[in-house]
């Protein structure tokens, strides 16, 4: 299933397997997590939650909590200095005040000596409620006027028609990161009235930024540390146990832990949108783009968090990686009252992408041209305009990685012995061969990376020198993603040292950029380089100064100082004669605009990545069984770190899409979700995942050290498109809703007065006027 | 609110605990009270069979199995016989769950748990199985499709099934499942034929289709009637006319797993196959 | 027998006796390894069973630790990552087949999934790049896509049946 990529201990620098650094540890069940931190007298927390989706508070009463044995502190939104958080827009309050706005929201919070305690208490305290309607439907969001941000994006002329259309409307469901490790994370009171708080964070200086807001804090008196992270997606941005936590531990003077439970997790947090996109494709007769009409509806939750953002990478990304001379689109993010929505990989873009590659397939159809050339028709390339008006001027790979996704070497047929793992189904399926169909997908996808639209994105990174050592302190935060190990890399690659460790990132370091939006290691990264680079500069000019020797004529190689000529003179250490060399450089990556601002020269996206997936399945249609057999995945990387890390990025996220596509949907009915743990949120197993191969596609990033680019999210945007296409190869059906369960691949239609009894929200057939009366007049 | 847990070492002592303690939970793999207990549910005391030697074991005798209440799934598929000759409940524990919750679910918490996952269910209601328990007015044998109508395989206070019986039946087995993802996760549906050709008989049940599994008694005399037990065939048209007579023992609800339709068609199709392929090479362990 | 919310019992861990003193009756195993002894490295992830981060050893058998009363494991043997992993603090061939051919990312799921591999081994020597995808669906990771871990684990059955 591997490409054969091996971790090496002894490999150093760019472009090597080099082993991570944490990997021994975690392997020995030694690495520790925020679930693992535990201090001596510490209290442990627990949060009272609203059991509605929207609902009147009229009384708190905190008092049966606070006479419990074993508490030590109850709280409610009047104990809270400035009850409001939030990234972008700070509309979410840390404790429900007035109003409760979703099933989960946080009301009240108990400090206990003991976990059970604490969960008793919290339970003890009433709260009278006066239920109110909830927004359910973002339909009716939409014509109720609930909407963060409308996003008209015109390109070219938005009344031309193409001899040829496609359209379709399209349904993805609610998705959540499941990351393995809860939420969970301690505060403790630190220096003189000041907090330091520990646990998984994308952003360190940004949670500090939010939680001393709402202390009413100098910042300097909050330190926000990263412990080791079980997982992020997207997953970590949001305040849920960071306030609450520093709010107990100031009010008792002890160390307070938060470790939610897996349900309490999926319920505190936001996930990824819903969406209905419907798009129009506009070509000629043989195949030429020649406009996209698109309408976009984002559900979000009932406050802001990062809305806006999501729908502007929806919109400017609903064209895919194609070239196309106009575009009329239109998109809204609204508010429902279901629960939270936010980033998680692919944020914004897994939705329309998937719109516009089932879309272009029906166009494909329509023509009578191959899916994978008529994306070859259309790919952007250099020098293009993308319909936000950005021009794309970074290299573009779309070709390569389109073609050798297209041409890798279709899996053997399967054998009469197959394994029962591997059948349709699983091991007890009654899916015997001769009713078994193998199809073949395609998808291809384009992701903006870096923070987009005026967000200021920039890390500063500080590299030493000491005793033949060198330690890197940057704020950049590892989530699992392998971050630790790309910073070593890179810096070894600059310095020429191999011994090299990076300390975890916190709050007193200068800031880096979250870990988010592909951005790290193409962010980071060069900082990094530049500290590096400096150091060497400083070093190798000390010891030409002892030994008068040109420093233009020397270099570090491998832990020595050497000549031109390659012979070593000293080690780094004896070089440095216990000196120490410190540097701290920032990289900023380029200036961007909003969506809203079309004439203005800056680009509304950093840059862009590119990749292609070619899926094979096998299904039962019968039952709508499905087995995914491989994806052969070509992605744009820019120049490869460390190839078993991004092999494993690829691996990962292609199978969190696979997931979105056949089994991910956390429903809910009436604004109560239904499957809120992991028997009934399900995630692929060993047995569902299919064979990966892997291409790397490198044309290295222009003005970025070692021509690195990000590629965490993109995976996820083109594996959901890809199985789908495989499936309706496979089946003939339109298939235009996420996941695809069996019961839909087999063709059942379900009667929706028995799914209304069931609790769940049934197709209602034409959606209300409010979607009606944004769609485009017929061209 | 005070709890205790219990644990006795005589069948006597558990009955006589139960009664004292009637809120306590009877506690045998764990898989499903503890997993309530971690989702919330708050504990009203506990009574673990595990200390119940009585409970364990495999045994063969006079042609029948019988299967301690306290033996684990993995226990059932390390039987060097068992599975190979109930093959259906071989298959069916083959497919539950995980490896680690093999180790600990019960053949007595499967059918009397009250969780989502019965998978035996099924099985040992097409294998005829009879139930041994005990309680407060002593102890009894009944049929497990008896104990499923009267009570749904709820027991009355102080009630404990110690063993499951069943003989297994001279013929070709078939046990077919489908879930939502293709490993770990409960049986949407579940098909379970046990045919005797001694006897030339044939025995239906349904999993997930109705509040506890279900025999299919007009498919299976159409079954008996409509193989070629001479030659050891199946017709496709018996094969289908088998599939849409077992769809209609059927009485599915919707959930938001699956929905009352297609868990009836899903039905009607694993039937077929299993009918049509009886004789053929099976899908098997 | 017991009685009363908190209890008091000793229980085998790694070799060693552990009284565990007023721990709740319904304590999980994962819980008190993690709370009383402090013994972290068994992860708590999802609490119902399905994910296998919580996977220990009772008498050599993978169990999830999230579903044992941790008071009905007096008597028996229990077997903890740290227990398995060796006292010098090297690896065993498994461990280091994992480090080799995985890529560990977050590594939550990696503990148990060590403790299901060490025991599949034992258990199904020569199993299978399938038989281990088979043996292993009880332990869920989030990142890797499993390849490199099935591969490690495929590698030892393989050195496992040789031996």
């Amino acid at each position: 299933m591997m490409n054969g990529f091996v971790t090496d201990p002894n490999a150093a620098g760019v472009g090597t397997p080099r082993r991570r650094p944490d990997s021994w540890a975690k392997v020995r069940g030694e690495f520790e997590y925020a679930t693992d931190i535990a201090d001596s007298g510490m209290l442990w927390g627990a949060t009272l939650r609203s059991p509605h989706p929207h609902a009147r508070i009229l009384s708190v009463n905190l008092e049966p909590a606070e006479r419990m044995p074993g508490v030590t502190s109850v709280m409610a939104a009047q104990h809270v200095p400035h009850n409001l958080c939030g990234m972008i827009v700070a509309d979410t309050p840390v404790l429900a005040d007035d109003m409760v706005r979703y099933v989960g929201e946080p009301v009240a919070i108990v400090a206990a000596e003991d976990p059970v305690l604490a969960r008793r208490a919290a339970d003890a305290i009433e709260v009278d409620y006066e239920v109110l309607p909830a927004i359910i439907d973002p339909v009716v969001a939409l014509e109720a006027g609930a909407v963060y941000r409308h996003v008209k994006l015109i390109h070219g002329d938005p009344d031309v028609c193409g001899e040829v259309q496609a359209e379709g409307e399209y349904v993805t469901s609610r998705q959540d990161h499941a990351f393995l490790a809860p939420d969970a994370g301690i505060a403790r009171p630190w220096g003189r009235g000041g907090i330091e708080v520990i646990g998984a964070a994308q952003w360190v200086h940004e949670d500090r930024r939010q939680i001393a807001a709402a202390l009413r804090l100098p910042e300097e008196k909050v330190l926000v540390r990263n412990s080791g992270v079980g997982g992020a997606f997207g997953g970590r941005v949001s305040m849920t146990w960071q306030v609450h936590a520093a709010l107990l531990a100031l009010h008792t003077g002890r160390p307070v832990k938060f470790l939610y439970s897996r349900t309490e997790t999926m319920l505190a947090r936001y996930h990824r949108h819903p969406s209905r996109i419907w798009l129009r494709h506009h070509a000629t007769r043989d195949g030429r783009l020649v406009k996209l009409e698109a309408r976009i509806l984002l559900e979000d939750g009932p406050y802001a968090h990062a809305a806006g953002a999501g729908i502007g990478n929806s919109c400017t990304l609903i064209q895919g990686p194609y070239s196309i001379p106009n575009a009329d689109v239109e998109g809204w993010s609204v508010a429902t009252n279901n629960g939270m929505c936010g980033s998680m990989r692919g944020f914004g873009v897994v939705e329309p992408m998937f719109a516009c590659e089932s879309n272009i397939d029906n166009l494909a159809r329509t023509l009578g041209i191959g899916g994978v050339e008529l994306r070859r028709i259309n790919a952007i390339q250099r020098g293009d305009r993308w319909i936000s008006n950005q021009i794309q001027d970074r290299p573009t790979p779309t070709h390569p990685v389109m073609d050798s996704a297209a041409q890798a070497p279709l899996p053997d047929e399967p054998s009469a012995s197959r394994h029962p793992v591997d059948r349709p189904g699983g091991v007890a399926s009654p899916a015997r061969d001769e009713y078994v169909r193998r199809a073949v997908g395609f998808a291809a996808a384009a992701k903006n990376v870096c923070l987009s639209e005026a967000a200021e994105v920039n890390s500063t990174a500080t590299v030493s020198l000491s005793d033949g050592e060198a330690v890197i302190d940057c704020a950049a935060a590892e989530v699992g993603q392998g971050f630790v190990n790309v910073a070593i890399q890179v810096a070894q690659s600059t310095l020429g040292v191999t011994r090299i460790r990076i300390c975890e990132a916190a709050t007193d370091m200068a800031p880096a950029a979250t870990t988010d939006g592909q951005q790290q290691t193409m962010t980071s990264g060069p900082a990094i380089d530049r500290a590096a680079a400096a150091v060497k500069v400083q070093l190798l000019r000390f010891y030409g100064n002892q030994h008068r020797l040109d420093p233009s004529g020397l270099d570090v190689e491998l832990d020595f100082v050497v000549d031109r000529s390659g012979k070593r003179l000293a080690t780094v250490s004896e070089a440095a004669a216990g000196r120490v060399f410190r540097a701290t450089e920032r990289f900023d990556q380029r200036r961007t605009r909003t969506v809203d601002e079309p004439d203005n020269p800056d680009p509304v996206h950093v840059t862009m990545d590119f990749s292609a997936n070619r899926c094979v399945v096998d299904v039962d249609l019968e039952l709508g069984l499905v087995k995914v057999v491989q994806m052969d995945v070509a992605q744009d990387v820019g120049r490869v770190v460390n190839p078993v890390a991004a092999h494993g990025q690829i691996c990962g996220g292609s199978l969190m899409g696979m997931g979105m596509a056949l089994m991910e949907n956390l429903q809910s009915a009436n604004g109560h979700m239904l499957n809120t743990d992991w028997s009934t949120y399900l995630i692929p197993t060993s047995v569902d995942v299919p064979t990966f191969r892997t291409r790397f596609v490198e044309e290295p990033e222009p003005g970025i050290s070692y021509g690195v680019k990000g590629m965490g999210e993109l995976p996820h945007v083109q594996s959901p498109p890809a199985v789908l296409a495989a499936l309706r190869a496979a089946s003939g059906l339109p298939l235009s809703s996420i996941p695809v369960t069996a019961e839909i691949l087999a063709g059942i239609e379900a009667d929706a007065g028995i799914e209304a009894d069931a609790g769940i929200e049934a197709d209602e057939g034409p959606p209300p006027a409010a979607w009606a009366n944004v769609m485009p007049r017929r061209g | 609110m005070t709890g205790i847990l219990l644990t006795p070492d005589n069948l006597t002592d558990a009955v006589g605990a139960l009664l004292r303690h009637p809120h306590a939970q009877l506690v045998a793999g764990g898989t499903d009270v503890v997993a309530d207990l971690n989702r919330g549910r708050p504990a009203t005391g506990l009574l673990s069979l595990r200390g119940l030697a009585e409970l364990t074991g495999i045994h063969y005798k006079d042609g029948r199995w019988c299967l301690g209440a306290m033996t684990t799934i993995a226990d059932v598929r390390a039987n060097a016989d068992l599975a190979p000759q109930a093959s259906a409940l071989g298959q069916a524990a083959r497919s539950l769950g995980s490896r680690q919750i093999r180790n600990r679910a019960t053949v007595g918490g499967n059918i009397c748990g009250g969780g989502s996952d019965r998978t035996l269910i099924p099985v040992l209601l097409a294998y005829d199985a009879t139930v041994d328990v005990v309680g407060p007015e002593g102890s009894r044998t009944q049929a497990l499709s008896d104990l499923l109508a009267s009570s749904g395989a709820s027991l009355a206070v102080g009630e404990i099934l110690t063993a499951v019986s069943f003989s297994v039946a001279s013929g070709p087995h078939r046990y077919y499942r489908i879930g939502p993802r293709n490993a770990l996760c409960y049986a949407t549906v579940s098909v379970t034929l046990v045919v005797d050709e001694p006897t030339r008989s044939v025995r239906v049940a349904l999993g997930g289709v109705a509040e506890t599994a279900v025999r299919a008694p007009a498919a299976e005399a159409l079954a008996g009637a409509g193989i070629d037990w001479q030659r050891r065939r199946v017709d496709a048209d018996v094969a289908g006319a088998f599939g849409v007579v077992a769809a209609e023992a059927a009485q599915p609800v919707s959930d938001f797993v699956a929905s009352a339709q297609y868990r009836r068609h899903a039905v009607e199709v694993m039937a077929r196959r299993a009918l049509k392929h009886l004789f053929e090479e099976g899908i098997g362990e | 027998m017991s009685s009363g919310e908190r209890i008091s019992y000793c229980i085998n861990v790694n070799g060693e006796q552990h009284v565990i003193e007023d721990a709740w009756y319904f304590e999980t195993l994962l819980g008190v390894l993690r709370k009383h002894l402090g013994l972290n490295g068994t992860k708590f992830a999802c609490g119902t069973g399905h994910c296998g981060a919580c996977t220990v050893h009772v008498d050599g058998r993978p169990v999830n630790s999230c579903l044992e009363l941790a008071a009905l494991t007096v008597g028996h043997q229990i077997t903890t990552i740290e227990g398995y992993s060796p006292a010098d603090g090297s690896l065993t061939r498994l461990q280091e087949a994992i480090v080799q051919c995985a890529d560990v990312q977050c590594g939550y799921c990696v503990p148990g999934l060590v403790m299901s591999a060490a025991a599949l081994i034992g258990e199904q020597p020569g199993a299978s790049a399938e038989d281990v995808r088979e043996g292993l669906c009880g332990n869920l990771c989030r990142c890797t896509a499993y390849g490199g871990f099935v591969e490690a684990v495929r590698q030892a059955a393989s050195h496992e049946a040789e031996a």
